[in-house]
């Protein structure tokens, strides 16, 4: 067996080079369109060709043990065979048929975390607005007043009717007509965490809500060769999802990641369900180098539904 | 008649994105302190058990989840084995469930 995975991972890369010579591989990027670029990883993390050349090589990675899954995940995909896609998926898209509410996009795991400067602090935070919300879930559950209302304790948790959460979390339904569609990157599926974390450092998350971000993302995003990202920052979404704060000297950064996948690449997909982005989105990142006494950063990633 | 309608509808539209299943979570002695809840259809095969949507939840926290009406299985399971598995049908209002997890 061990000789035989050597062998086999030369063959693949044999056929490999009938489009781009090792060590390079196909790729696609706004400015160029296809192109071979030199390949930065080793085979064992190489997630995007092996399946593609032999459909049936797909858990060739799990043979490897290289896909560390998390404990949820691993579990997961005992229990339900749609684990690592971020819910009910069919054409490329969410199936909307099973959820509740309005609204194409269905964002998910929109994140809340703090940095604070005190050790406890009561707090609120709450949705307004008059459009009804088209929640899919929360933790912890809501007031009837849609807010969170308790306390940040220990500079970076809040405490909720005597609980400690690392976070607040919801998943929401969003009307596609607040987001923006113009501003984005179309990169491989492996480049798609890394430009996204990148953007989050960029905007001064905290490390905990990174490897949060980096472990649940690698698991949840489906498997395709390439997506388009499309960041709504706070000019979107104070607008889709207005929030207010009940807490003086803060601020809330947020960030929603829609992802379109696609099977080829963006510009010669004559199925693609949008057109690729034209401008550079690092241009409309909220500025984040005021500090306040109580920062909230929020994330999220978002997918279409149908 | 045209404003009691409209009243009517707003009504209606604010109720039905608040149904669902909603609870705490509570983990026996030896069970772990972050727990993964799970809400899937309720099927026995695996290929049609489809998983909705799932969240962590610290034990002793509290979740909602949102669904339309229909049955569903809601499973809890955390790092040490620790378990929970109800089946729910979701009518016409939220349930409550206490989701106590439990060494298998």
């Amino acid at each position: 067996m061990k000789f035989f995975i050597p062998i086999l991972l030369m063959m693949v890369s044999q056929l490999q080079a009938q489009t781009c010579r090792e060590p390079e591989f196909m790729t696609w990027s706004q400015e160029r369109g296809n192109h071979c670029a030199i390949k930065m990883v080793d085979k064992a993390n190489e997630e995007n060709c092996l399946p593609l050349i032999f459909p049936q090589l797909k858990n060739f990675e799990d043979l490897l043990g290289a896909k560390d899954l998390p404990w949820w995940a691993t579990q997961g995909k005992l229990l339900f065979p749609n684990v690592e896609s971020p819910g009910v998926w069919k054409n490329h898209k969410i199936d909307a048929s099973f959820y509740p509410g309005e609204g194409e996009i269905f964002a998910g795991k929109p994140n809340i975390y703090i940095q604070s400067i005190h050790d406890e602090k009561k707090m609120k935070f709450r949705f307004f607005g008059q459009a009804p919300k088209h929640f899919l879930a929360t933790t912890p559950m809501l007031s009837e007043r849609n807010s969170w209302e308790g306390k940040i304790v220990e500079r970076d948790k809040f405490e909720i009717d005597g609980t400690y959460y690392d976070y607040l979390f919801y998943d929401i339904r969003l009307p596609r007509s607040f987001m923006q569609f113009q501003a984005g990157v179309c990169i491989s599926r492996k480049e798609v965490i890394e430009w996204m974390l990148t953007d989050l450092k960029a905007m001064d998350f905290p490390p905990i809500s990174l490897s949060d971000f980096e472990e649940h993302w690698r698991v949840k995003i489906p498997d395709y060769p390439f997506f388009c990202i499309y960041p709504q920052y706070n000019e979107q979404l104070d607008v889709a999802v207005p929030v207010a704060l009940d807490l003086e000297q803060s601020s809330l950064t947020r960030v929603l990641y829609v992802l379109i996948p696609s099977q080829g690449s963006p510009e010669l997909e004559g199925d693609s369900q949008l057109s690729p982005p034209t401008q550079n989105p690092e241009l409309n990142r909220p500025a984040t180098k005021i500090k306040r006494e109580n920062m909230f950063k929020e994330w999220g990633v978002a997918f279409l539904g149908e | 008649m045209k404003f009691l309608v409209g009243l009517l509808f707003l009504s209606i539209q604010v109720n039905a994105s608040s149904l669902g299943i909603e609870g705490r979570v509570t983990s026996a002695a030896g069970c772990g302190k972050k727990v993964m809840v799970w809400l899937s259809l309720d099927k026995d095969n695996f290929q049609e058990r489809k998983l909705l949507i799932h969240t962590e939840v610290p034990a002793g926290g509290t979740f909602k989840f949102y669904t339309k009406p229909g049955a569903y299985q809601l499973r809890a399971s955390d790092e040490v084995g620790c378990e929970f598995m109800q089946r729910l049908t979701v009518n016409s209002k939220s349930l409550n469930q206490a989701v106590k997890l439990v060494k298998k």
